[in-house]
């Protein structure tokens, strides 16, 4: 057993397929956190990106460009984020049922658009992948680097920046706090929220994306897994700072990759695949029951803004 | 406001609002449909008349249909009635079907380790017991996610999403690992062996089709919930926690303990719907034998408008929903998940009383009131 722990292949492997994993965690997660912090929450993360991995899988299929297909998830990704601003700002939606209707909403639509596009029922047919930044060789494997883990970090470095650095950033974050106080200051809190709203959408959509067309290369049917759901949760985790958002999603990273790795290099026999499929949603769990009490939010998170 | 039938002004909004949402879900449903090349009127008639050519009956083309469409409703029904009562409180209990998955698991070990000749008075209380540990079990279960929220503020939503997830890994291990630990998983599936046929409740012969009982449990837990909520104190300080939970503390009601209630009473509905899924459908744990049950809960408290009859009308429409999608797919090629859609666009227009409002602008005359 110690040999295998030490085997510096497969700590190597570990390594890399725990950045993988994180990166759409760290896109879903920064892209709430700055949504939150604008006072919108958005509940049908998972949803989005279920719905611009399709996309981005169709784009891929139809063109042979995988670039097409980044391009075609980030349009829905932006399309459903400013659709999700528009009902909560204007007609006050309930935040959380809308957001658990578009995740049921895109379980079906994917689904009856896999068997429409490529007459297959629960998954389509291969696509061409987004290649790889770069590959690195260990031992006689190679680990590929996808394009998405720089973007995804610079992506949650850069809402760190714009959040707590710039004047941009207190204009955000007033309308999450108070966004009566903001609008009595002059702030246009519903074009903020929009503007945050479609922010957050491109981000959902660019890792829905980089789950059908860099991770896979494939669209199957609920491919996201909880992925969304697991960056809310980061968020709370994360204290609503996208820097820590980072640390967050390499850890959840980590044990999502984990269980891959037990069953591939122990065996089924001496842990079940079906304990270690458990380990990230118990992670999550365990670190809400942890962080739940200390986190606080923007105060005003959740609640439609009505201009007196 | 209220006619010589007693029935207020207020009840038909809601009944027209549920209506609109959904023949709105319906629409969006028909337009996809026609947009990706299927005939959405095809479609809707063999979800809910079925195909005599393909021998398929639909939601109620048929006793088949029919008495699939009765059983469905009885999990849907009573998954509806937890996410109601959640709901009630401002709680989003999702987390119902993660419970169920446990009461069944329960309901199973129960009802295989006893043996009692069939129809004593031991096999009928050994049945009773088995259902009555799998609705403790739903709610010990359910414990975890209420704990969390009212000690620890962690979010409903996400944490009994996740320990849904849980649940059914943790389910598929216990079979796997107990019931399954030479063959591996089956072609079949991952399922136990059959229950004692004691704690079998029969399915009755009805017109030439079987007739399901587990509507009567649900009937039971229907009844319970009016009652509760439309005629107890209990009732009464669930809706004040869930449309003032700052009126309700000055009021002098615990919020924590309602929250609880609320949690634990859905977590114990859930371990029923397991037991049903159990003891009086399949008789063994069969790991898919959920289509979703416990998520189609919330469509059905929503357009059921959190109110008893309400809901018990449309679950039987949900179901009537899913067992018609199981007819699509061999009529018209398109795949049964197209429920789902059709569902989640409810769910969506359900979150947006703002839209009547609007609506209402543009079609009252002038110079009345809005409500």
């Amino acid at each position: 057993m110690s040999e295998i722990l030490v085997d510096p292949i497969i700590l190597v492997s570990l390594v890399f397929g725990a950045l993988r994993s994180m990166i759409p965690l760290l896109l879903g997660s920064v892209g709430e956190v700055t949504l939150e912090e604008s006072g919108l929450v958005n509940m049908g993360v998972e949803g989005i990106m279920l719905l611009s991995a399709f996309a981005s899988a169709y784009g891929s299929w139809t063109t042979g460009n995988p670039f097409i297909g980044i391009l075609y998830g980030v349009i829905v990704g932006a399309v459903s984020g400013l659709l999700y601003g528009y009902l909560s700002v204007k007609l006050k939606a309930d935040q959380v049922v809308m957001g658990l209707g578009i995740s049921t909403f895109s379980l079906g639509l994917t689904e009856v658009l896999t068997v429409a596009v490529w007459t297959t029922y629960g998954y389509g047919k291969s696509v061409t992948r987004v290649p790889p930044l770069l590959s690195l060789v260990f031992g006689n494997l190679a680990y590929q680097i996808s394009l998405f883990l720089p973007l995804s970090i610079i992506v949650a470095l850069g809402a760190f920046y714009l959040l707590y650095k710039t004047k941009y950033g207190l204009t955000i974050r007033s309308c999450g706090e108070n966004a009566l106080a903001a609008d009595a200051a002059g702030i246009d809190v519903p074009k903020v929220r929009y503007l945050m709203s479609i922010f957050a959408g491109v981000l959902f959509g660019l890792a829905g994306t980089y789950i059908a067309i860099d991770w896979n290369n494939i669209f199957t049917r609920g491919m996201t897994g909880g992925r969304g759901w697991v960056s809310i949760a980061l968020v709370i985790f994360s204290g609503w700072n996208p820097l820590a958002a980072i640390g967050g999603s390499l850890l959840f990273g980590f044990f999502d990759t984990l269980q891959y790795w037990v069953s591939a290099s122990l065996g089924a026999s001496l842990l079940p695949a079906q304990l270690l499929r458990m380990i990230p949603y118990l992670v999550t769990v365990i670190a809400l029951a942890i962080y739940g009490k200390r986190a606080k939010g923007p105060a005003d998170a959740g609640k439609p803004y009505v201009k007196e | 406001m209220s006619n010589r039938f007693g029935i207020s002004r207020e009840k038909v909004n809601k009944v027209l609002q549920s209506v609109a949402i959904i023949v709105f879900g319906f629409a969006i449903g028909g337009i996809i449909m026609f947009a990706v090349g299927y005939d959405p009127i095809a479609a809707y008639s063999a979800m809910f008349f079925g195909s005599k050519e393909k021998g398929m009956q639909g939601a109620f083309g048929g006793i088949f249909g029919i008495l699939s469409t009765i059983r469905e409703a009885s999990f849907i029904i009573l998954t509806g009635l937890a996410a109601q009562i959640a709901f009630s409180a401002g709680v989003f209990n999702v987390g119902i079907e993660g419970a169920m998955y446990l009461g069944a698991f329960v309901s199973f070990m129960c009802a295989y380790s006893f043996s009692a000749p069939a129809g004593s008075v031991l096999g009928v209380l050994g049945a009773l017991l088995s259902i009555l540990a799998a609705m403790i079990a739903g709610l010990l279960w359910m414990s975890i996610p209420a704990f969390l929220k009212i000690k620890r503020g962690a979010h409903e939503v996400v944490t009994t999403i996740m320990l849904n997830y849980v649940a059914t890994s943790l389910t598929e291990l216990l079979v796997v690992k107990f019931f399954l630990p030479t063959t591996g998983v089956p072609p079949g599936g991952i399922v136990t062996p059959l229950i004692s046929r004691s704690a079998m409740i029969p399915q009755i012969d009805f017109m030439g089709g079987q007739l399901n009982l587990g509507f009567i449990p649900t009937i039971i837990v229907a009844i319970i919930a009016f009652i509760v909520m439309e005629r107890s104190v209990v009732g009464y300080s669930i809706k004040v926690v869930g449309s003032n939970p700052n009126a309700a503390k000055y009021a002098g009601i615990e919020v924590g303990r309602i929250i609880l209630l609320v949690m634990l009473a859905g977590g114990a509905m859930g371990g029923l719907a397991g037991a049903i899924a159990v003891q009086f459908t399949e008789y063994r744990f069969d790991q898919a034998f959920s289509p979703g049950y416990g998520t189609s809960g919330i469509p059905v408290a929503l357009i059921g408008r959190l109110d008893v009859v309400g809901i018990i009308l449309a679950g039987l429409f949900i179901a009537a929903l899913h067992i018609g999608a199981q007819s699509i797919q061999p009529v018209t090629g398109m795949p049964s998940q197209v429920s789902l859609l059709i569902e989640g666009v409810i769910v969506f227009s359900a979150s947006m009383p703002g839209a009547f409002d609007l609506l209402k602008k543009y079609i009252k005359p002038k110079g009345e009131k809005n409500e």
